[in-house]
């Protein structure tokens, strides 16, 4: 696991320099990525879920601003959350809002990622959607072959590495990445006509 | 084609692309915007999967992003990195020789029983040379010169009182005019 991290670490890095070397498609790629997570975190200060993205993009604007300052001494994924926490409050504050009951610290980002329920997202239109898309999503799974269930059960919920999957599945590392990456395009064949 | 590049998604959400992938990665989402959407879809299973709920951004989220980030002001932009300085070959192998030459050196000196000064007794003797040499030197040719001068006004004296040039005054009595 810790392994993957510093993985994960390294490929930020590498996209950070490039976006620090003006190749901007570097950014999206880092935005794309965090996106859902970083939309997730601001959920849990900021009720609306359009207000919630709004800052959600500011936070990813001031990240590109603040950008050529960044040194690296911590993790890309951890400085932008700082920064998402920040603005979220900053934006609480701006709208004199009431926050005290959210704080979250940065270093309980990851738990509040993983948080089960999130505030905010209870209206009747997302709920629909939203159950809509589990459903999809879990009847995909439930028809994948044994062997690509498994795989990315191992890493969606493991969190595993692809090594550490081939370990536990005695199989070469090639074919866990085969494995996951069609179990995905599975459920991609059902949920791309949901959300387009 | 898309295929492998659908693949190359998975392995980056996973963190498992390669750095050597990266460019071509980068190069296919450029010249293929759609598969942003792709990549959209991909997380969504992986919340599902983690949190029974499907946060999900908006399809405009990053065009939003890129459009505030166009209007700014060039100095907002992060700016390109100075190149990094790095020894050119020349430099290198310059480099290389006189550190090799070095070694030989003190190796040739070790093995032919020259001992070992400490550096800063040479460096102490090499300065008491350098600042007495010129005193020794001075205190050494202080009599010869003084001597030959002697012999010449000497010589010049005899002259003028042997050519019986009466009128002209020696240049010894005109020097140590002063001095008497």
């Amino acid at each position: 696991m810790k392994e993957q991290q510093g993985n994960n670490a390294e490929l930020d890095k590498e996209l950070v320099l490039r976006v620090q070397q003006g190749d901007k498609s570097a950014y999206d790629l880092l935005v794309i990525k965090y996106q859902h997570r970083i939309i997730q975190l601001v959920n849990r200060y900021v009720k609306d879920p359009s207000e919630a993205q709004d800052v959600a993009q500011e936070a990813f604007i001031k990240a590109y601003r603040a950008l050529p300052n960044f040194r690296g001494d911590s993790a890309f994924y951890t400085w932008l959350y700082r920064i998402a926490i920040n603005t979220a409050k900053n934006y609480l504050v701006s709208r004199s809002r009431r926050y005290s009951d959210y704080q979250v610290d940065v270093q309980d980002a990851e738990q509040v990622e993983n948080a089960p329920q999130l505030k905010g997202m209870d209206t009747p239109e997302f709920l629909l959607m939203n159950d809509e898309i589990v459903a999809v999503i879990k009847a995909a799974i439930e028809k994948l072959p044994k062997e690509m269930k498994v795989a990315i059960m191992l890493r969606e919920f493991e969190g595993l590495s692809y090594e550490e999957i081939a370990q536990a599945m005695e199989c070469p590392v090639g074919t866990v990445r085969s494995r996951i990456f069609r179990a995905r395009e599975a459920i991609d064949e059902k949920l791309g006509p949901l959300l387009g | 084609m898309n295929k492998e590049i659908n693949q190359k998604i998975s392995q980056f959400l996973d963190d498992e692309l390669d750095h050597a992938e990266l460019d071509n990665f980068l190069h296919n989402i450029k010249k293929q915007p759609d598969l942003k959407s792709k990549i959209n879809r991909y997380q969504a299973v992986t919340q599902v999967l983690k949190m029974d709920q499907a946060v999900l951004a908006d399809g405009g989220f990053l065009e939003g992003i890129n459009q505030q980030l166009k209007d700014e002001p060039h100095y907002f932009l992060p700016q390109q990195r100075a190149e990094k300085r790095t020894p050119k070959f020349w430099q290198k192998t310059s480099l290389a020789i006189a550190a090799s030459a070095t070694f030989v050196a003190i190796i040739l000196a070790q093995q032919s029983g020259v001992q070992s000064i400490d550096p800063v007794q040479q460096i102490a003797e090499v300065h008491k040379q350098v600042v007495e040499r010129p005193v020794q030197v001075a205190k050494a040719s202080e009599p010869t010169q003084h001597e030959r001068l002697k012999a010449y006004l000497q010589a010049h004296n005899d002259d003028l009182y042997t050519h019986g040039s009466s009128n002209i005054h020696p240049f010894a009595r005109v020097a140590s005019y002063g001095r008497d």
